[in-house]
């Protein structure tokens, strides 16, 4: 059950320090790295955290045992790329809709003009989760995660009322083929 | 499709929306958190995962920052019958984060829908481009992105916050 590495591992501050840094771009290797903040091994840990964090106990040992790493180690480097911005967490991505949720792509077409307008509207529902301003007469695209259809119809029924002049689309999906974001990080 | 979920499955669900602890034992962290066991915290995990509402757990990379800056809405118009084997084309494409068929309209006349992400415009125009020809499909659209008005977590369970 993921417990290959030592109870803490070796995980010296200094450890932790040297990965901070080359994380946070004091430090470039000497394998052609891209000006950088990442080292080989930090693009491989990368890579491997946004694959998947293994639903076992000790979750770093496990990920540092397809390494080679130690859990100390992975944990350090881990660390080191979350205050150095490179990714905002390790979180969960639920089925909104198999958790109940209506969810639903909603397109705009508005004068450009108004589109901060109409952003700034949007920007207050906590259902609005993304929010795009995209090349194309229907300009603006936002996708609702609702606690039902009704709640749908209401908040593009409020943005209709506030916006007489905008074209509303709702563009729900009739079938997901694909959800899983991926960018490939040894790849400078 | 829609399970009922416990007060606690659902307090778990926000916990997990705030990220994992970055700790040797993240998912103990959490089973404390909220008055239950590790085991049991993975066990359900693992339950999830299985059914795909939990569809992952992982990093979320600041990808604009780490140089993937152009992103592009790619759609088609294909018929019904052909979404099916179009869609596992366009899955396959590491370039692809998120593939959907949706509702056709007359103002918008797309079925097929696939983001495609790349270091530059000119990448997603030929990624697009590829799997048009590759899934056999004909005339695209691409919507490239100028400008990110929000982005937030979904809310889910946020109202029963505190509970």
């Amino acid at each position: 059950m993921g417990r290959g590495g030592g109870r803490a591992g070796p995980r010296p501050p200094i450890r932790g320090e040297r990965a901070a840094g080359r994380a946070a771009g004091t430090h470039t290797d000497s394998l052609g790295d891209a000006p950088g903040r990442m080292d080989t091994t930090d693009r491989n840990l990368i890579n491997r955290l946004q694959d998947e964090i293994p639903l076992v106990e000790r979750p770093f040992a496990a990920i540092g045992e397809a390494l080679g790493l130690s859990e100390g180690e992975v944990l350090a480097r881990t660390q080191a790329l979350a205050a150095a911005g490179t990714f905002r967490r390790l979180g969960a991505s639920f089925d909104a809709r198999q958790l109940g949720y209506v969810t639903t792509l909603v397109a705009v077409r508005v004068a450009a003009d108004r589109i901060e307008a109409v952003a700034g509207f949007l920007r207050h529902f906590p259902d609005v989760t993304h929010n795009y301003e995209r090349e194309h007469e229907f300009n603006l695209w936002f996708t609702l995660v609702s606690r039902n259809q009704a709640r749908v119809e209401a908040i593009l029924g409020e943005l209709h009322q506030q916006f007489p002049e905008a074209e509303i689309l709702n563009l729900p999906a009739t079938r997901s083929l694909k959800t899983r974001v991926f960018f490939d990080m040894t790849r400078p | 499709m829609t399970l009922p979920l416990t007060q606690q499955d659902r307090a778990l669900v926000r916990a997990l929306g705030q990220g994992l602890p970055l700790v040797p034992r993240p998912f103990a962290v959490l089973a404390e958190r909220l008055g239950r066991s590790e085991a049991d915290v993975l066990a359900r995990l693992r339950e999830w995962r299985q059914s795909g509402i939990l569809r992952r757990l992982s990093a979320y990379v600041r990808h604009r920052r780490e140089g993937y800056q152009a992103n592009g809405m790619v759609v088609w118009d294909v018929a019904d019958g052909a979404i099916a084997a179009a869609g596992a084309r366009l899955a396959a494409s590491p370039k692809v984060s998120h593939c959907y068929a949706r509702v056709r309209t007359e103002s918008f006349p797309y079925r097929l829908y696939a983001m495609v992400h790349g270091r530059t415009r000119d990448e997603v125009q030929a990624e697009a481009a590829r799997l048009s020809c590759e899934a056999g499909l004909g005339e695209f659209r691409i919507l490239f992105s100028t400008r990110e008005l929000k982005r937030s977590d979904p809310p889910l369970f946020a109202e029963e916050e505190g509970l």
